[in-house]
């Protein structure tokens, strides 16, 4: 799992471990403290926005659709003007791409001018040319709304590109979130049981997380996504196939690292101070485990979260890709640049905005994750 | 020292054997396709499926199954016949090896030089333009999925279908035996579309880590006694900065050594990864099997190397 | 790349799922049976050279002759490397002598043939001083009943040779029905006359590839045969390297690569139907179908390989510009169907069925595949290159209102749901569990299918799932209780109806695994009707009883024909390409040739 948080690989002493210190004269919780370092990172901030963005988008995606005045995403038109002769699809209505070009034509400006020298006397023009740019969009947007019907063109049954990426987001996003937190439960858990108890019980544990770790990851969920594809999925039934096998996998291939992880910050744990005082004035095992040492295993957990969360959005789009993750009709961002592979040579629409999506998104949470990184443990500085 | 060693080696071995087992129960268990079938071929009648059943034996209870399948591996180094392919299991994965192998060690020269390169420059000038285009570049190219990045390069660059045709695309793979130059070229697409994201980690985890280190009191002190930067950087600076890098590198190339599912699938290689995939999609179980333990032999064996040169360097790891 | 990994399964149901195979008579002439057409490369003809063919889905399935079976075993090695008993020309419907000297002479009834083999035919290195012989099409006929070999017709075709058994089997059976009196006469005693014998259409199969037992038998012995590496050749070409008994990695690697060079025991002037032009043929495998597409029009000496058709980009691109003359657009002979399970409700409702045959928008099914160069709409099963084609009605059809719009009729399908008892004329009721192969294009047709059901009110369980496993797993297994199955296809064995119909649509050929039944058709009248087909010898006879039994199935609406395919063939500039109309008009290798202008 290297993606470049080596401080999460060590096992042994946490830096700047959160201790609720007894008689501290703290001007400011640390709780404080760290929002505060995070607000002070713009690029986290507006990351932060966007992935609120991309969490009202695929809520109301639905209204969006119906405002906007685009098909429905499962809504096939094979007939003519979107299909040629040949059942190719066609391409997004040409109205459509002014805003976006003004918008990039803006960006590119802006960029430009805040590198000449001329601008470091002038500030403010760099982020004026973007502004207007962004404007001039927005107006043109507004006046060719009613003609741009299919903004991103149509795919290979004449489904309406835009609307598939809009519905994308909702089982990307609900896809990385419960696997995570699935996956987080389980391996915090026994991460924790093993590293407290010890013994036995830590050595069945470890040797399954090594067994499991022994695996070529993808593989492993491949094989166990495509064998409950099938028909009425497994486990008698249990595990339907689709979102929930896709979730069930995710899961299952990703709880290994967290419990590792926590094993590690545990075994050190609970050879501190704190730890022995509780036991020493009578705490019983649960009240040590989760009054004294979970709290401070919160901040690499969240830490870790924010890193894993889009990894399982890319992973979730690889097993989509590959035929193995979401069953369709539904759309999945994965499964749209699969479509894609066969004619991505005449109809470049439906590989690049999925794909487009895919990136804006991950990129999103890992800039956030950084600020988080930055902002729990201000010295290993990555920005 | 040894017997470190040998405790290690014997768990690989274990571990193995485990991997096996799991693979086994997992695919006997959750079959994607009744292998008879396979074999069958073309409007069997239920009486040649009952015979083919009895025939390779797959009518015998899982765990004999399993037996008679590690008996022939380990005494007769036999990987079994796929049902697909029609041939011995391990003439497909030997005759597919070298072209993962040229893949994956392509590229991880390629992100290594590239990350390191990238990282200690990075590290050297914090916050410059330099720095933060690269790490936002990196960012990007880590955030990226790597298929989407193979089509679109396949897109704008290659010589069959592309816009700007300059570089073979998909499906130019040939053995470097039959021509090192085509196999250069051919090559390239899928090497930088790979590097790309491990190059980003690495310089982004170079770059953490040197800036660490350059913090340090020793490097301090170097500078005090008047030694040239770049002998503090390289000497000094890199060489304690490195060490996490070939690890996880190793890792790395021990997880890709198993196969590059994505972008062999994107570029056509035929590869280990192509082989496993399909194997799994058409429920062919001793493919499936070969082909995952020789991805878990892969990762395993390079932890392992990775472990031991730990050891080497840290007495205290033999000791855990 | 995963939606493009297709195979070319011409010859049976459910490969039928998986090709592309594009074929289309742009000219819409319909029931157009020609083949030739015009010719791709036009100059002066060179005799030599070294043709290319790049496959993309695999390649052919095995070395063993026993086992060839597809469109892709007999391109590419069964007609340029062996000889059957029968075979057919280019553009022939009847089974002509090659192996044979002449057709088989019939008596007793219709019950015995007597069949007469060329002699001095020589095998290939290392048999080349060995001559085929009867005992060897004997032992041939013979090992296609091991369960080691893996053959799939033997049952269907030979079961009625006396002494045939009745199951495979383990050890060598030895068929008394096959008589071999002296070393080049063979003759075939059946129970009962059998039509697909006496007009020698089931000797055409490579179950007659001679195989020499004296020097097979050992490698016919173990689990799985490994005869098909050691193999000796009659064939005007032979696997290169093999002639020390063992093919080489270097002329055969799975999928990958095969090279053929001339066999030298081969001598034209014992093949009348092979002329062999190149002196080299060299298929590389895993491309792509879009770049090997691309690489084979713009390149040269290079002709289509084992995909079931160029991508739709391709065609668009292609049928657009100058590169229109490299195409051959030929009907393949084949069908393509939506299987009902007949023993699901409410799909056991004959009203509901016809209901289903109304609504479909077969029109726009074909879009989904490439559009008219695809094929012509079906109306019935039998295609228009087989006879009993105009008796069960042509291109127009039997004529049922259920089956005659080509677009749809939502009207019409609510009618008829209404008889069913539905009073809404919608479908209400459970979701109905549907498979479908998740390659493109066959995925897009299944999704157009759910979308064109649901304006009847159906919710379906929509599962799209690896080609493998479609067939192996859930529509050939009648215990998984698959009600529609959206992307099966057909296509004959050969010019004979009965191959077309009566393991489709026959109720004793419901079995537990391997049904092609697919969905459990079990009408006594019918049952009947084809029982008595099977014997008839008179080929006028044949054709009208088979028509008739085409014209019932429909009427039954079991399941819904959509298309009768076109098989597109494409080929470099170069290339003088043939096509052969009995292997689903698939490119012939041994009557093409490379031309130099």
């Amino acid at each position: 799992m290297s993606i470049g948080a080596p401080e999460l690989l060590v096992d042994a002493d946490v830096v700047d471990v959160v201790v609720p210190a007894v008689g501290d004269i703290a001007a400011r919780s640390p709780l404080e403290l760290f929002l505060r370092r995070f607000r002070q990172d713009r690029v986290a901030v507006i990351s932060l926005g966007v992935i609120g963005l991309l969490i009202l988008t695929a809520i109301f995606a639905p209204l969006i659709i119906k405002v906007v005045g685009a098909p429905g995403p499962n809504v096939q038109n094979e007939s003519q003007p979107t299909m040629t002769a040949f059942g190719t699809p066609t391409g997004p209505s040409h109205n459509a791409l002014w805003p976006f070009l003004v918008v990039l034509a803006g960006t590119l400006l802006a960029m430009l001018a805040s590198t000449s020298p001329w601008a470091r006397l002038h500030g403010r023009v760099p982020r004026t040319i973007f502004a207007v740019s962004v404007v001039i969009a927005i107006v043109l947007a507004i006046i060719f709304w009613p003609s741009a019907k299919h903004l991103f063109g149509v795919d290979s049954v004449g489904r309406d590109v835009f609307a598939r990426v809009l519905y994308g987001a909702r089982v990307s996003l609900f896809v990385a979130f419960v696997a995570t937190g699935l996956s987080m439960i389980v391996g915090v858990t026994l991460g924790m049981v093993a590293g407290y108890f010890r013994g036995p019980v830590d050595m069945a544990i470890s040797r399954v997380i090594d067994l499991l770790l022994a695996f070529p990851i993808l593989l492993l969920a491949l094989g166990l996504a495509t064998a409950c594809s099938l028909g009425h999925g497994c486990f008698g039934g249990l595990l339907k196939p689709g979102l929930v096998v896709v979730i069930f996998v995710i899961a299952f291939v990703n709880w290994t690292y967290i419990a590792r992880i926590v094993r590690g910050q545990v075994l050190s744990l609970r050879e501190k101070e704190f730890v022995e005082a509780a036991r020493s004035l009578g705490a019983s095992n649960s009240r040590i485990i989760f009054k004294e040492i979970l709290p401070n295993l919160v901040a690499p957990i969240i830490v870790y979260a924010t890193l894993i969360i889009p990894q399982n959005i890319l992973f979730e789009a690889a097993l989509s890709f590959l035929g193995a993750g979401i069953q369709p009709p539904t759309a999945s961002w994965g499964s749209m640049l699969a479509d894609a592979t066969t004619s991505y040579n005449i109809a470049w629409w439906y590989m690049v905005f999925p794909g487009a999506a895919l990136l804006i998104t991950v990129l999103a949470f890992n800039l956030v994750g950084d600020g988080l990184q930055d902002a729990l443990h201000p010295k290993s500085a990555s920005n | 020292m040894t017997t470190y060693i040998i405790r290690r080696l014997l768990w690989v071995i274990a571990l193995l054997f485990g991997v096996s087992l799991v693979t086994f129960v997992i695919f006997y268990l959750l079959p994607s396709a009744n292998p008879a079938l396979l074999r069958a071929g073309h409007q069997p009648t239920a009486a040649l499926i009952k015979a083919i059943t009895h025939q390779l034996g797959l009518d015998k209870p899982w765990y004999v199954q399993y037996l008679d399948y590690m008996k022939a591996l380990v005494l007769h180094f036999n990987f079994g016949y796929s049902y697909q392919y029609q041939t011995p299991v391990k003439t497909m994965i030997f005759s597919r090896l070298p072209a993962t192998i040229s893949l994956a060690l392509g590229a991880a020269v390629i992100w290594l030089v590239s990350g390191i390169i990238v990282g200690t420059i990075s590290a050297i000038r914090p916050r410059s333009r330099f720095d933060r285009s690269m790490m936002g570049a990196a960012l990007v190219a880590i955030s990226a999925p790597p298929y989407w990045l193979g089509l679109v390069s396949l897109f704008l660059f290659s010589t069959s279908v592309g816009r700007f045709p300059i570089l073979p695309g998909a499906g130019s793979y040939v053995p470097l035996t039959q021509n090192p130059v085509h196999w250069f070229t051919g090559l390239i697409m899928p090497w930088l579309v790979l590097a790309a994201s491990f190059a980003a980690i690495y310089a982004r985890l170079l770059r953490g880590n040197l800036m660490e280190v350059m913090s340090e009191d020793y490097i301090r002190t170097a500078r005090a006694k008047g030694v040239p930067e770049r002998r503090v950087i390289l000497r000094h600076g890199i060489r304690s900065a490195i060490t996490p890098l070939v690890s996880a590198a190793g890792v790395d190339i021990g997880v890709l050594l198993g196969g590059v599912i994505l972008v062999e699938q994107v570029f056509t290689i035929p590869g280990i990864g192509g082989l496993a995939y399909q194997s799994i999609l058409n429920g062919d179980l001793p493919m499936i099997q070969g082909t995952v333990l020789l991805g878990a032999f892969f990762i395993v064996v390079m932890n392992l190397i990775v472990d031991i040169g730990y050891a080497f360097i840290d007495p205290r790891v033999r000791y855990s | 790349m995963r939606s493009t990994i297709e195979r070319t399964r011409m010859r049976r149901l459910w490969r039928y799922g998986l090709t592309v195979v594009v074929g289309v008579a742009a000219l819409a002439i319909a029931g157009c049976g020609s083949s030739s057409s015009s010719s791709s490369g036009s100059g002066k003809m060179v005799k030599g050279g070294t043709a290319t063919i790049l496959w993309t889905a695999g390649g052919i399935d095995s070395l063993d002759p026993g086992y060839w079976y597809y469109q892709d075993d007999y391109s590419d090695i069964e007609q340029p490397t062996q000889r059957t008993l029968y075979s057919f020309t280019d553009t022939g419907t009847n089974p002509v002598p090659d192996m044979a000297s002449a057709l088989p002479v019939i008596s007793n009834g219709g019950k015995t043939l007597t069949i007469h083999i060329r002699s001095g035919i020589h095998y290939s290195p290392p048999l080349q001083n060995k001559t085929v012989t009867s005992s060897d099409i004997k032992y041939a006929m013979e090992r296609c009943f091991l369960a080691s070999v893996g053959n799939g017709y033997a049952e269907a075709y030979y079961p009625k040779i006396i002494g045939a058994p009745a199951a495979p089997v383990t050890k060598l059976p030895n068929v008394t029905g096959l008589q071999t009196p002296n070393p080049t006469t063979l003759v075939i005693n059946t129970s009962v006359p059998v039509g697909v014998l006496t007009d020698a259409n089931a000797l055409a199969l490579p179950c007659t590839v001679p195989v020499p037992g004296y020097y097979a038998a050992k490698y016919d012995s173990g689990a799985t045969s490994t005869y098909g590496e050691h193999q000796v050749f009659t064939g005007p070409y032979m696997i290169q390297g093999a002639g020390s008994g063992t093919v080489p990695s270097s002329g055969y690697s799975a999928g990958r690569i095969m090279v053929l060079v001339r066999n030298p025991s081969w001598q034209a002037s014992t093949d009348p139907l092979n002329p062999a032009y190149f002196n080299k043929i060299e298929f590389k495998g895993e491309y792509d179908p879009t770049i090997a597409s691309r690489e084979t029009l713009s390149g040269s000496s290079m002709i289509s390989g084992d995909f079931a058709a160029p991508p739709t980009s391709i065609l668009q691109q292609g049928l657009t510009s100058s590169e229109k003359s490299q195409f051959h657009i030929l009907p393949s002979g084949g069908n393509r169907y939506i299987s009902l399970n007949t023993t699901i409700p409410p799909l056991n409702n004959l009203d509901v069925r016809k209901a289903i045959s109304a609504v479909i928008d077969k029109n726009a099914l074909r879009l989904t595949r490439g559009g008219p160069t695809l094929g012509t709409i079906a109306t019935h099963y039998i295609s228009p290159i087989l006879a009993g084609f105009s008796q069960a009605g042509g291109d127009a059809g039997p004529g049922y209102n259920f089956d005659t719009n080509p677009n749809g009729d939502l009207a019409l399908a609510e009618q008829y749901m209404k008889m069913a008892g539905y009073k809404t004329g919608k479908y209400t009721g459970p979701a109905l569990l549907t498979i479908a192969d998740n390659n493109a294009p066959a995925s897009n047709t299944a999704l157009a299918v759910e979308s064109q059901l649901a304006t009847l009110g159906f919710k379906l369980n929509f599962r799209e799932v690896p080609h493998a496993t479609v067939l192996s797993k859930f529509c050939l297994v009648p215990k998984a209780k698959v009600a529609i199955c959206p992307t099966l296809g057909w296509g004959p064995d050969f010019f004979d109806s009965q191959s077309m119909l009566d393991p489709v649509f026959n109720g004793k050929n419901i079995v537990p695994v391997g049904n092609t039944n697919t969905s459990q058709a079990n009408d006594p009248t019918i049952n009947a009707a084809m029982n008595a087909a099977e014997e008839l010898t008179n080929p006028t006879a044949r054709a009208d009883a088979w028509g008739k039994i085409d014209d019932e199935v429909t009427s039954q609406a079991f399941s819904i024909p959509w298309l009768w395919d076109n098989e597109i063939s494409f080929a470099s500039k170069n290339v003088h390409m043939t096509n052969w109309e009995f292997n689903g008009n698939a490119a012939d290798l041994t009557t093409s040739y490379l031309t130099k202008s």
